[in-house]
């Protein structure tokens, strides 16, 4: 009885050793049996992308691993950075999985707040496409930001950015205030035909559009509501805000203007200092393969890095970059250049709100 | 509170009664006061001086350094931000004190009942989040709006009136909820005034006017300046007002800070305008304390 019990055990120790193995050697594979009953924390966003990421990615991983998964809702779109610094650099991170914006995963690199992800642990990493793997984590939910117009009001479709500065939408355009680099880099592609770099010129393009201008944004949900009333007719905006808006009947549709659209995408990165790093990246590279992206794109039509994922014609439409050869054509930004430069550019930017 | 456990072996010998209550006064009281204070310490004092260290070292830098402060002055942009704050908190006083005052003294004539519905549509706003009440505005105000629509219809404008997305908006949207601030205040000093002395006034021949200039507003002036500076001080911290009624093209000191700590991640300037926020609001606070206290004494002068 006891050698029985005693045999059992040393089985039942292998067994466990010889799944430690494997799941040290690759996450991904984590067993139910192992990863089940542990508890992971994920960031997530906030309204329509949120639940997407919660139905699509977080609750399949969770069935097929038993992990249980955490959510914290950030506020708008980007992750509380002075909190989460803060935590990592007393080695105590609230959360083991983190979507970043760029500018945020930038200062994330240069503050050293990230777990490298070696490509080794991730066997999705194989389809994606490899301008969207960082050493910290691959960058996913590919938004593009163009033009969204109000189909009643505005009959002829705009076609360029241009179209914004056009008089007969005097007091009816809006520009994003919380990521006005991209709304500098925008007006910068209009009036010297490149993204950057932002100087008196680009101040004087913008000085030029203000009678256009209603307001301006802070969060998607305000510009949502912008088009929804009918308040605003055309502003730059990202796909995923404009489309489902329109399946809900409000009268408006997205164009890509000829000058260039950008494309923004989100790392997803693990805090250094993470509880259960192991599962993080199998959480990560869970969300990377087809099944869940699909499910973005087909959702809210934010694109996939993923070369597996197959558009139906209707939704390659609306992903935008569908594929590698538009993907090509979003205009290339420097985020480096743009994190140095954002504190002289937002006093610009406030000062030029005042004049 | 140690005090208080001592206090057994003070009661112990008799005769001293007249001294052990004059202990119990003095340590009673600070003892109840302990809690509070250790609580305030802890989460007030204590996260107060993290800031003012971090607002010293510039970047994470070692040395201690002015360089944020002076920042605040000379960077060409927070200055004028920060003037124009107080400029906007003098426009949300004067409004609440324009629309505040007439109903604080209607309340006091009003009946119970009245008093009871003015008081529930006072403060009302404060039970609603900020959110809802500004989007609520923004149907109301919008180019599309209630009041654009009304006055359209009725052949009083041509083009929509911009009420919205400019100081005017945030105005409104900032009164709507602080007129509480003021109205309680008033409300409360109005009340405290002794009907026969305006009774006295009028039976001397003073006109309904000269009662209010000369007795009504005298006395509720405590009321007014505490009303007042509760306002202004919570106006300049606004943020999501201006964000949502202001279309951010208002811009107060508090979405500076903001800014500062989600994009640019600089905690250290950011926390330095936050240290001169909060100092211009204490001397605000004490000059406001003081204005209070000199009319006590003036109304103690008074016969």
């Amino acid at each position: 009885m006891i050698d029985k019990m005693k045999l059992s055990r040393r089985a039942a120790l292998k067994t466990l050793g010889v799944a430690a193995a494997g799941a040290l050697a690759a996450p991904s594979v984590i067993t139910r049996s192992l990863a089940a009953g542990e508890t992971l924390v994920v960031y997530n966003f906030d309204g329509l992308l949120g639940k997407v990421i919660k139905d699509h990615w977080i609750d399949p991983f969770s069935q097929k691993t038993g992990v249980k998964v955490e959510v914290l809702t950030m506020q708008g779109s980007s992750p509380p950075m002075a909190k989460i610094k803060a935590q990592i650099d007393a080695g105590r991170p609230d959360a083991d999985v983190i979507p970043m914006q760029m500018t945020d995963y930038i200062f994330g690199v240069r503050n050293n707040l990230f777990q490298p992800i070696d490509a080794k642990d991730m066997p999705e990493y194989a389809n994606l496409y490899p301008d969207y793997i960082t050493p910290y984590g691959p960058k996913l939910v590919l938004w593009s930001y163009g033009l969204a117009y109000n189909t009643d009001k505005i009959k002829t479709a705009p076609t360029a950015w241009a179209d914004l500065w056009d008089p007969q939408y005097k007091g009816k355009a809006a520009l994003n205030e919380a990521l006005f680099d991209q709304a500098l880099e925008m007006v910068n592609l209009v009036s010297k035909g490149k993204p950057l770099p932002v100087d008196d010129g680009t101040f004087a393009a913008l000085t030029k559009l203000r009678p256009n201008l209603a307001t301006l944004w802070t969060t998607g949900a305000q510009a949502e509501q912008l088009l929804r009333t009918g308040e605003v007719w055309i502003m730059p905006v990202w796909n995923g805000r404009v489309y489902p808006l329109k399946d809900q009947g409000v009268p408006v549709d997205f164009v890509a203007p000829k000058e260039g659209f950008f494309t923004r995408s989100d790392p997803f990165c693990i805090p250094r200092g993470a509880k259960n790093p192991d599962i993080a990246k199998a959480f990560i590279n869970f969300s990377c393969t087809a099944a869940p992206q699909q499910a973005m794109a087909e959702k809210l039509f934010y694109a996939s890095p993923n070369q597996k994922v197959v558009y139906p014609p209707d939704i390659a439409k609306r992903v935008v970059v569908a594929t590698k050869e538009d993907m090509a054509r979003a205009v290339p930004e420097n985020f480096e250049v743009i994190v140095d430069n954002l504190p002289e550019w937002r006093r610009r930017w406030d000062a030029w709100k005042q004049s | 509170m140690a005090s208080e456990a001592s206090l057994p072996s003070v009661l112990a010998p008799p005769g001293a009664k007249g001294m052990w209550l004059v202990c119990l006064k003095r340590y009673g009281w600070w003892g109840l006061l302990a809690p509070a204070l250790l609580l305030y310490a802890l989460v007030f004092f204590l996260p107060l001086s993290v800031l003012v260290a971090d607002s010293l070292h510039p970047s994470g830098a070692a040395d201690l350094s002015l360089a944020n402060y002076n920042a605040f002055f000379t960077d060409g942009i927070t200055l004028s931000i920060f003037l124009r704050t107080v400029r906007l908190a003098l426009f949300v006083t004067l409004a609440c004190l324009v629309f505040g005052y007439p109903l604080a003294l209607f309340m006091r004539r009003a009946g119970p009942a009245m008093r009871m519905v003015a008081l529930t549509i006072v403060v009302s706003p404060l039970l609603t989040s900020v959110i809802v009440r500004n989007v609520a505005w923004l149907l109301v105000l919008g180019r599309e709006g209630m009041v654009n629509t009304l006055l359209r219809n009725a052949g009083l404008i041509d083009g929509p009136l911009p009420l919205l997305y400019n100081t005017f908006g945030v105005v409104v949207g900032v009164t709507h909820v602080y007129l509480a601030f003021l109205v309680l205040p008033v409300f409360s000093a109005l009340l405290a005034i002794d009907p026969s002395t305006e009774q006295a006034a009028a039976s001397l021949g003073a006109s309904r006017f000269t009662v209010f200039r000369r007795v009504t507003l005298p006395m509720s002036m405590a009321g007014v300046i505490a009303g007042s500076t509760l306002v202004f001080v919570l106006t300049m911290g606004v943020y999501l007002t201006p964000v949502i009624m202001g279309g951010s093209f208002v811009t107060t000191l508090p979405m500076v800070m903001t800014d500062l700590v989600r994009t640019q991640f600089d905690f250290s300037r950011a926390a330095a305008f936050g240290v001169m926020l909060l100092v211009f609001i204490t001397a605000i606070l004490i000059a406001s304390s003081r204005a209070e206290k000199r009319i006590e004494q003036m109304r103690g002068e008074m016969p």
